[in-house]
């Protein structure tokens, strides 16, 4: 099922001395159930289309529809708390906050009750893989692959069904990488998810369902994997 | 939310510690700073309404003058000193460029009041024994160069139990004076002088035996005109006579001395029934009211109206009050017949009845002097003297009333029958406090030598001085509070909110509101600073208030342990009025403090909010 359709987006921030046009004219859709990857050299668009797919921000020009309806019209907040969430290379999880808790957060955001939010994250961390004893433990006593899944398990919180990662495995060994990349297929595949994810990793990009080439802003291909 | 960014805050002890301690410290500081500064401001201000500053006037004599008068006792010259004014000097001399009053200055008289109709201290005292206008006859021909036994065979004034006894009389200043025969009669004023002398007494009393002699007194009027001037007697002859005592033949009263004698007969009953009063233009200029040894103790003083436009209102003794069942409100009769521009009341009319004569109160044509402003004066207040505070010149007379000079319509050039130069006791003025050196520096300048000031501020100056070093320091503690505080928000709020930017990336990246964002990033903040300013400001208020009770009493003992009773009722409180200026203070640090710490902390929020979350989150910048 179309979950995210981009028609002619083009996308245009002012820098101090000029304007930059990061996005021309891209033109895709995405369905749920599948793992997609964008790929491109730095500077090409990526993060920035990422950006607008999480609704972070609005294409300058164009239409960004999420299940048929124009971005610009919906409560981008809610689409984010609700429908889309993203994991980053860098994790990003609260440093303050236990595993558990950074698990729970997105569902205490929605008002969950804080004992049903903890058990639901609990049964997530189970299910990213993680172990008990990882529960009560900050990001900083984690490994780079613990956090990433913990930071997947928060994505998976806010019960929505788009993923979009930007270089999840970007900070991770070769080990971790494939757990990872496991874990989002599975994600896809098996709980239905719309998974996007951005990378330089090859290796990654052919793992996923569909690669989106960019270059200087534009999507110059794609390519289903077989 | 707020649940988790308490729980985040909580997990920086060190930083949460370190923030709560110093805006606590720098809370007290503000509050400290503040309430001492408040304090200090209003205490300054209260000084200079309690505190008046007052400068008397006193004109140096132009030199010492060696004078010589004949003592029969001794057989002798008597030298004595008497002071020598070039000329008398005007009040006007004290109005130049610079002088800055608040009570121009003043030279004040004082009036007679003849008051027959009230009982007066004055009344219960010997006056009547002390100046005896009679007709005497020596016991025996005698030339009175020491002293002789007269009989008194006529009393005009004086106690009525004189006549038919004898006494002792000499004329004592005098070297070679008119014999008396004794079977005649002289008229005479008898003054009550010293101890009687002489062989003749010696013979009669013994040697060693101490009784009193009387002298003749002067008839000739003692009178100025209103530029000063003595006025010249019309019986000029009799004033530089050595023996004023005159023989009474048939029609002598009807001859000109034996008039003026008779009149000062009256003159001396008008005097027994006398009551000061003096006219001012501020009962503060009055020295006994400004050192406190005079107090108002019911009703009020005369308002600066009354005084200016000479209302018909006074202030008087509380004894005179009672002796004549007068209350406030009640009505006072004066009628005015003789003016003294040389001395105050009390020094001739004490508060305990005694006192001195004033000559005979005749004018220079032999008559008596006349009332020259009859009035009803309206009692508002009624005055107390400290016990023990008759200083002569600088004391209250004994029933003294107090006028508004203007309300004297004819007290120009009217029965003077004293006057001298400007001198402390009755020449004053009133100037701002803090302006001493100011008006000296002006005086400096336009004044003349002849003239001496003597300041008298209440030790305001010293007082003054120290206060404002206080606020200076009171200043300082505020303004590093002050500083402190900015300082702290700005740091902490760049720690506890700058730092976390990427905390709000994430928030937002995970759908939470920017209003949300701000409410996470600021409850955290906002315990602390509440907890902190709290305490911060709470001890400050405390310990702001021990230390202002404690430096104000020193100050209040400093400027009231000398003045009178009276003066305490105007000082400035202390306790009560600290304990709400330091709660009052310490809240509103606290308002400030935490609004501060808002408005610093919602303008770093959003500087947060505004980045791009996934700019932020991502590690590399845009592609």
């Amino acid at each position: 099922m179309e979950m995210i359709r981009a028609e002619q987006v083009r996308y245009v921030y002012k820098t101090k001395y000029q304007k930059v046009e990061a996005l021309r004219d891209v033109t895709c859709s995405f369905e749920t159930g599948k793992i997609y990857s964008i790929v491109g050299e730095s500077g090409s668009g990526k993060s920035t289309f990422l950006s607008l797919l999480a609704g972070l921000d609005l294409p300058t020009a164009g239409s960004l529809c999420i299940e048929g309806r124009d971005i610009r019209t919906i409560n981008r907040d809610k689409y984010r708390m609700e429908q889309a969430s993203v994991v980053y290379q860098a994790f990003h999880l609260f440093p303050l906050l236990t595993a558990l808790e950074n698990v729970a957060f997105p569902m205490t955001l929605k008002g969950v009750p804080v004992k049903k939010a903890r058990e639901q994250a609990k049964q997530l961390i189970k299910k990213v893989g993680l172990e008990d004893k990882i529960l009560k433990q900050y990001p900083q006593m984690m490994s780079g692959g613990e956090q990433q899944r913990v930071a997947i398990a928060r994505a998976m919180a806010s019960g929505g069904t788009i993923l979009l990662a930007d270089e999840p495995t970007g900070n991770l060994d070769t080990k971790n990488e494939v757990h990872i990349v496991k874990l989002l297929k599975d994600l896809a595949h098996r709980e239905n998810y719309l998974v996007i994810v951005v990378t330089h990793n090859r290796k990654v990009a052919y793992e996923t369902d569909m690669i989106l080439c960019m270059q200087d802003g534009a999507l110059i291909e794609v390519q289903e994997n077989g | 939310m707020v649940r988790n960014s308490i729980k985040q805050m909580l997990r920086m002890p060190v930083r949460g510690v370190s923030f709560l301690l110093l805006i606590a410290a720098s809370g007290m500081l503000l509050t400290l700073g503040a309430v001492l500064w408040i304090t200090d401001n209003s205490l300054v201000r209260s000084y200079e309404d309690t505190f008046i500053t007052i400068g008397t006037v006193e004109q140096k004599a132009f030199s010492v003058q060696q004078v010589t008068r004949w003592d029969a006792e001794r057989k002798d010259y008597q030298l004595r000193q008497k002071a020598v004014y070039s000329k008398l000097l005007p009040v006007s001399l004290l109005f130049f460029e610079g002088a800055d009053y608040i009570h121009e200055p003043e030279k004040r008289s004082y009036y007679g009041s003849y008051a027959p109709d009230y009982t007066l201290v004055s009344k219960v005292n010997n006056a009547e024994l002390a100046t005896v206008v009679a007709e005497i006859s020596p016991l025996e021909d005698c030339i009175p160069d020491e002293s002789v036994k007269v009989r008194v065979n006529k009393v005009f004034f004086g106690s009525p139990s004189l006549e038919g006894t004898s006494l002792w009389f000499c004329n004592h200043h005098t070297q070679n004076p008119k014999p008396l025969q004794k079977e005649k009669s002289y008229a005479v004023v008898l003054i009550l002088h010293s101890w009687a002398h002489g062989a003749h007494y010696e013979a009669e009393a013994g040697a060693g035996a101490r009784t009193l002699e009387y002298i003749p007194g002067e008839t000739a009027a003692i009178q100025y005109g209103p530029d000063g001037m003595l006025m010249k007697d019309s019986l000029e002859r009799e004033w530089a006579e050595d023996s004023p005592y005159y023989e009474v033949t048939d029609g002598f009263y009807d001859t000109d001395i034996g008039q003026r004698l008779l009149n000062a007969a009256k003159g001396l009953y008008m005097y027994a029934n006398t009551q000061p009063v003096t006219g001012t233009n501020a009962t503060i200029l009055l020295m006994p009211f400004y050192n406190g040894d005079a107090y108002i103790s019911e009703g009020r003083d005369i308002g600066e109206e009354e005084y200016k436009e000479g209302k018909q209102v006074c202030l008087v003794p509380r004894k005179f009050a009672e002796n004549n069942s007068l209350t406030l409100g009640s009505m006072v009769h004066l009628r005015l017949y003789y003016t003294n521009n040389k001395n105050t009341a009390g020094q001739f009319f004490r508060p305990d009845g005694s006192g001195g004569g004033q000559g005979l109160l005749i004018d220079v044509n032999g008559k008596t002097l006349s009332v020259f402003e009859d009035s009803q004066y309206t009692i508002v207040g009624i005055y107390d003297i400290s016990y023990g505070a008759d200083q002569g010149s600088y004391s209250m007379g004994g029933d003294e009333i107090i006028v508004p000079v203007n309300s004297i319509k004819n007290r120009d050039a009217r029965n003077i029958i004293a006057y001298g130069p400007m001198m402390g006791y009755t020449t004053s003025f009133q100037i701002p406090n803090g302006s001493i050196e100011k008006f000296l520096a002006a005086w400096e300048k336009y004044g003349t030598e002849e003239l001496e000031i003597t300041f008298y501020d209440m030790g305001y100056s010293q007082i003054k001085s120290g206060l404002e070093n206080r606020k200076h320091m009171s200043l300082v503690l505020l303004v590093v509070g002050l500083l402190m505080v900015s300082f702290l928000l700005l740091f902490y709020s760049h720690l506890f909110i700058t730092n976390q930017k990427k905390r709000t990336a994430i928030e937002r990246c995970l759908g939470m509101e920017k209003k949300k964002c701000r409410r996470s990033l600021l409850s955290g903040m906002l315990i602390l600073l509440l907890a902190g300013s709290t305490l911060g400001c709470s001890l400050g208020g405390v310990l702001s208030r021990h230390i202002s009770i404690d430096l104000n009493q020193v100050y209040y003992d400093a400027s009231y342990s000398s003045v009178a009773d009276v003066k305490a009722k105007d000082a400035p409180k202390v306790g009560s009025e600290n304990t709400v200026l330091a709660l009052v203070t310490s809240l509103s640090a606290t308002v400030f403090i935490i609004l501060f710490g808002v408005g610093i902390s919602i303008i770093k929020i959003d500087q947060n909010l505004k980045l791009e979350p996934m700019e932020l989150l991502s590690e590399k910048r845009r592609e």
